[in-house]
């Protein structure tokens, strides 16, 4: 069993009128790589200002370890944060910026200058040191901004959006950097940001939130595989959403009717009553595409091509079938289907999650 | 040559700035700079009377700008970055100084804290002497003491939030947050206020009139050589030494502390969570401001009274007749008003003007607008006032008498500000807002109406409160200029005082006020919104 | 680029309009006048002068300073506007004068009213047509709670301000800043007889001194709002004040006292310069006399008219030797030792 070493219970926040936390409550295990993930104003950032101790939750507990941290001030927390703008101190140089908090803290010199070469080593910015903050790229401000929260050994690493001002290459490289780092020290860290691959690239455990609520909260292949509902099932990734009714359960599994055709769906959601409207969640990598010819297939649905994409390593399609507009994508191709042709998508059995039905739009 | 051809009413209007520019500054400058002769220079200069005075302005004006930036800079604190209760009253009563027409403020101060004073004499029992350069100080740093908070305000709210964030999360707190973050990165805009309080308190001349006494400084040296001695080249020599260091505090707050700016988004007014401020060191704020409030109330107040008493100081009947006589009188209230009106709303539209284009564009004669533009700010208006009188009252500018004499000094005079505050907010609204609006489809009408104007409204507004403000209360620019159709208030302010009318012009005084204060209220009215009046 | 035609527009508008404004009006015949004199005196002269002869009197500029009217009229100078600068003491007209910003001028009425030709300007140039003198005054309530119970007699002659009761309770007036300072320090030099007992005067004086104000008459409003007890100034000013102000402070002609001649001129090159000779000889009329005398507390130079309650006859005056030419000579010498003295 995994140590607890963040706990949130409960935490409620409004500013004015507008609740911007709703009765949050988390369990963030030691060493782990945590994100918040949710589009703007899902109340993300809130949270992890409240942690960091900028604002202070109107009801409900926070726990680092087993300290009650609401009454802890923000600059005896050591919950340190990366912000999303890096907010270095133009009125310093980088090796000012970084050594800021240990400096505070009154550490001896000598530790300070040990402490430094040790992380500017980790981010290969130890030529940087003598520069001022307006001097230097993005990626590299980025890099600093990281090394300042780093060096201060925190009991929490908080990235608000660290990535969202650098280009996508840069981003990409940063990312896996930021992960292996992430290992090695064993920090427990948490991400806050609206991109769900990076998300699902970068976390043990991801949080989704909507509203001011956490909507799911699990390792990113739950949250992929099996969304706790289709807020969560969209926001990651793209997915397919159609209305059925379960029929019956079997041995082989959950039988579910969509417009008088029937699926087999192989995991067993028995919590589900027959006659229950749900939900398939279909992600359009699992789909198969073939052209139809003659008969019906088994857990096939017909349909023609509206359009598609050519991708590279896989040509994503526009399907029309059961009314409504499908995605599939099909990796190695070796044809093109252009648009017209009549086709059958062959769903997965085993890939097939369902949701409880009746809500969504 | 080629904008000429290509943008013909760009170089017309570059024409109109420059030729305006030469005529209205330029030129009566150099009327009053070649007026004296050189021997006046030595004479001036070798008298020790006047080598003292430089030496006090110096002392004065260090001394001043120390105190009310200091001072204003904890009231700025308070207000932007505190939880102390009343911050909006505090904030409300510290834009009163700004409003201080000559002599009858500074007669306020008298009457509080003379030898006789309310507050010294009768309800403290101490007898000072207020008279010297302690007196001075004290009313100067009140004085002044807004126009650095307001810059000060704007600076503190324009700092990125999450730099303190970030210093609060590395672990400073408190005094120490304030030391190694918040000072640091907002004291580029406290040397700015500061040296624009400096340019202002080296000017100014009302207030060490009533109450230097025999301390002199070269604004009321330079105002007594007319007045005492009907000496225009002495007078025109001792403003030249004004406007020297006043140039040079301008020069190096233009090009030097300008420049070491942190602050990049200016006038964004960010959403910052107020913390908790130590409870000892909120009272302590708390403190000052409640004492700086109601010792600016106090003065107004005493002000007031004075409109309202028989005998000001000696006799407290109540008396309406000094009010019924000054509004059934008003011919110099409606031309204060309607001059100040006119010449604000012109430096507006002329500071601003030249702002768009000197940033907008690269053009022959760009440096001499930049240049002439913010000359203004350090001429002492006796300085103005002697050149126009000695320009416009014979052809080719005959402006003699008339309404265009007043206004074009007051407008040229404050052209500076509105100028500063243009270019700062130009420099920071990407020109590719209005080409993104013409790729969009929009013509240059359009444009202008619907992406230039919203942007500019608030810098022409604060250009033209603060040239309004700064017309409306000056003496010692008009006083070479007015006649008896062109007279404004505060000229006949003077003139009540010297016939021993203090109710009169206490009541006229006040009116000025009053006038003053509702075109604020109605301009943030029409805004919706705070003006910005001082940026740096 | 059209929006920036706009904005050139609206400058022009403006610009235009105060143009427009600037347009000088030519009329009939008239007078235009700088006074330093009161209001109500030079409103009324104006009324009397166009009551008598039908010429208008137009008030250009009115204003206390006469060293300001002085200067307006040299920086106007090569295109004058005003005909006469009326009031302030002779010696703002003497220096104009001696600019060539004047018109000689010497009006008959002087011979036929047998005025004194002492009072006139040697070489012409302006006409003296009122007479100052200074006063002593004294804050009547600080007098009775701090130096009557003494035994002390309220101050009456110059030397009473020497009394070291009076130690840091005078104002007196800076030469350097005014010229009607440096008449009153002229007055003690020519009441003693001599340069030395005037200085030495100003040496005994200067340890009672509270201010030298930077204005002749900055004593007037300090004594009334009790920030000094004592002080001088010019008698007219002061009566005038202290009627229409109700100031608590009582207004003393010491013996052997300064006066100052109070001038007219015309301005060469006046527009109106028929008109102006006729106003100069206007001001030497008893109708001007009692109209100045009257609202301004000034002595008219010529006998018999009628002065306002509180005003001691001029004749009651005992006034010091003056010698002007010897005041005029010696402004820089004797301002230089008065600073040397008081070390202002």
């Amino acid at each position: 069993m995994e140590t607890i070493h963040l706990r949130i219970q409960d935490v409620c926040k409004s500013f004015g009128n507008l609740r911007v936390l709703n009765h949050v409550s988390l369990d963030v295990p030691q060493g782990s790589f945590t994100t918040f993930l949710g589009p703007s104003g899902c109340g993300k950032t809130t949270l992890l200002r409240t942690i960091a101790g900028f604002y202070t939750p109107d009801s409900g507990e926070i726990y680092l370890g087993n300290r009650f941290m609401n009454t802890v001030p923000s600059h005896l927390r050591n919950a340190i944060m990366v912000f999303q703008d890096y907010a270095l101190f133009p009125h310093m140089t980088i090796e000012e910026n970084i050594t800021y908090g240990l400096r505070i803290r009154k550490m001896p010199k000598d530790q300070i200058q040990a402490r430094l070469e040790r992380t500017v080593g980790y981010l290969g910015i130890g030529n940087l040191l003598d520069r001022m903050p307006g001097q230097i790229s993005g990626g590299q401000q980025q890099r600093v901004a990281l090394a300042r929260a780093l060096i201060m050994e925190p009991e929490l690493l908080l990235l608000d959006e660290p990535l969202s001002n650098l280009d996508a290459k840069l981003r990409i490289n940063i990312r896996a950097e930021l992960r292996q780092l992430q290992q090695r020290l064993k920090i427990t860290t948490i991400y806050v940001t609206h991109d769900q691959a990076e998300a699902l690239a970068l976390s043990d455990r991801i949080a989704v939130m909507n509203e001011g609520k956490i909507v799911h909260y699990g390792t990113p292949q739950e949250l992929y595989y099996h969304p706790a509902d289709p807020f969560v099932a969209s926001f990651i990734g793209k997915v397919n959403l159609i209305r059925g009714r379960v029929t019956q359960h079997t041995l082989e599994g959950t039988w579910v009717d969509v417009q008088n055709i029937t699926l087999l769906v192989k995991n067993h959601f028995t919590y589900l009553q027959p006659q229950a409207e749900v939900i398939l969640c279909v992600r359009p990598e699992t789909v198969r595409i073939v052209r139809a010819s003659g008969d019906r297939e088994e857990n096939a649905i017909p349909g023609y091509v509206t359009n598609f994409i050519f991708e590279g390593a896989t040509i994503r399609y526009w399907v029309n079938a059961l009314d409504q507009e499908w995605v599939v994508d099909v990796f190695d191709p070796a044809e093109v289907l252009p648009p017209d042709t009549k086709v059958f998508l062959r769903l997965k059995p085993e890939r097939i999650h369902l949701l409880p039905g009746g809500s969504q739009k | 040559m080629s904008t000429r051809v290509r943008e013909p009413v760009l170089f017309l209007v570059i024409g109109v700035l420059i030729a305006s520019l030469m005529v209205f500054v330029v030129y009566p400058s150099i009327q009053v700079f070649l007026y004296p002769s050189g021997t006046d220079f030595i004479k001036i200069l070798m008298n020790p009377r006047y080598q003292r005075s430089i030496l006090n302005s110096l002392y004065i004006v260090v001394l001043s700008t120390l105190s009310a930036t200091f001072l204003g800079f904890i009231y700025a604190y308070a207000i932007t970055r505190t939880d102390i209760p009343f911050r909006k009253f505090f904030k409300g009563i510290s834009l009163l100084p700004l409003f201080s027409p000559p002599f009858m403020v500074a007669f306020s101060y008298i009457m509080l804290f003379g030898k006789n004073g309310l507050i010294t004499s009768k309800l403290l029992g101490l007898q000072v002497n207020i008279f010297g350069w302690h007196g001075l100080w004290f009313a100067q740093t009140v004085a002044f003491l807004p126009v650095a908070s307001l810059v000060m305000e704007g600076v503190l709210q324009s700092i990125p939030p999450s730099l303190e964030y970030a210093g609060r999360n590395l672990g400073a707190s408190g005094f120490t947050l304030f030391r190694t973050i918040t000072f640091p990165l907002a004291r580029p805009g406290v040397a700015g206020a500061a040296l624009l309080v400096a340019i202002q308190v080296l000017a100014d001349f009302g207030n060490p009139i009533m109450i230097s006494g025999d301390f002199s400084v070269v604004a009321t040296e330079a105002w007594m050589r007319v007045e005492g001695w009907a000496d225009i080249a002495g007078a025109a020599v001792l403003s030249l030494l004004l406007l020297v260091p006043s140039f040079l505090i301008f020069l190096f707050q233009r090009y030097w502390v300008s420049r070491r700016s942190y602050v990049t988004i200016t006038g964004k007014i960010t959403q910052i969570d107020i913390q908790k401020t130590g409870t000892w060191i909120r009272w302590v704020l708390f403190l000052i401001c409640f004492s700086l409030s109601l010792l600016i109330i106090l003065v107004y107040l005493a002000l007031f009274m004075g409109a309202f008493v028989e005998g000001w100081g000696f006799n407290w009947t109540p008396t309406l007749r000094y009010v019924q006589e000054i509004l059934s009188r008003s011919p110099e209230l409606t031309n204060s008003l309607l001059f100040s009106i006119f010449a604000g709303a012109g430096s507006a539209v002329f500071s601003i003007t030249a702002a768009y284009i000197v940033s907008r564009k690269r053009f022959f004669g760009r440096r001499f607008i930049d240049f002439t533009c913010i000359l203004p700010a350090a001429l002492p208006g006796i300085f103005l006032g002697l050149g126009y009188s000695i320009s416009y009252t014979k052809p080719p500018f005959d402006l003699y008498g008339t309404a265009a004499i007043v206004v074009l000094a007051l407008m040229f005079w404050n052209i500076a500000m509105g100028y500063q505050t243009g270019i700062g907010v130009f420099q920071q609204i990407s020109p590719s807002l209005s080409e993104a609006a013409s790729n969009l489809g929009a013509g240059s009408l359009r444009i202008f109406r619907e992406i230039e104007i919203p942007l500019i409204k608030g810098p022409f507004f604060s250009a033209f409160i603060v040239s309004f403000i700064r017309a409306i209360t000056t003496l010692s620019v008009v006083v070479f200029i007015v006649t008896q159709k062109n007279v404004v208030t505060t000229f006949s302010i003077m003139n009540l005082v010297s016939d021993g009318f203090y109710g009169k012009a206490a009541a006229l005084t006040c009116t000025l006020l009053i006038i003053a204060f509702g075109l604020l209220g109605i301009t943030k009215l029409v805004l919706g919104k705070n003006v910005v009046l001082f940026k740096v | 680029m059209k929006r920036v035609g706009f904005l050139v527009l609206a400058m022009l508008l403006i610009l235009g309009g105060v143009f427009a404004a600037g347009k000088t009006e030519k009329g009939p015949q008239k007078v235009v006048i700088y006074a330093a004199l009161d209001e109500k005196t030079t409103k009324e002269l104006a009324a009397a002068f166009k009551e008598k002869t039908g010429i208008d009197a137009e008030v250009a500029l009115q204003i206390e300073q006469a060293g300001t009217v002085a200067a307006r009229i040299k920086t106007e100078a090569s295109n004058p506007r005003a005909d006469v600068f009326i009031g302030g003491n002779s010696n703002f007209h003497s220096e104009l004068a001696a600019g060539g910003f004047l018109e000689k001028y010497t009006s008959p009425v002087v011979k036929e009213a047998g005025i004194d030709p002492k009072l006139m300007d040697p070489d012409g140039y302006w006409t003296g047509w009122y007479l100052g003198a200074l006063c002593l005054l004294y804050n009547e309530k600080l007098y009775n709670e701090k130096v009557k119970p003494l035994g002390i007699a309220p101050p009456s002659t110059w030397d009473d301000l020497l009394n070291p009761v009076y130690k840091g309770q005078v104002i007196a007036s800076n030469p350097a800043t005014t010229g009607g300072a440096y008449l009153m320090m002229a007055a003690q030099i020519f009441r003693l007889g001599s340069e030395e007992a005037g200085f030495e005067y100003i040496r005994k004086l200067h340890p009672n001194v509270a201010q030298y104000t930077k204005g002749a008459n900055g004593s007037i409003p300090l004594v009334a709002q009790g920030e000094a007890m004592v002080g001088f100034a010019w008698g007219h000013d002061t009566l005038k004040q202290k009627i229409q102000g109700n100031l608590p402070i009582v207004v003393v002609f010491p013996k052997d006292t300064g006066f100052e001649i109070g001038a007219a001129s015309i301005v060469k090159g006046a527009p109106n310069l028929e008109a102006a000779k006729k106003f100069i000889d206007f001001l030497l009329s008893p109708t001007a006399g009692t109209i100045n005398a009257r609202n301004g507390y000034r002595y008219p130079v010529r006998s018999g008219v009628e002065l306002p309650p509180g005003v001691p006859p001029f004749e009651q005056l005992k006034l010091a030797p003056w010698d002007l030419k010897k005041a005029a000579d010696n402004v820089d010498k004797w301002k230089k030792k008065w600073a040397e003295i008081t070390g202002m």
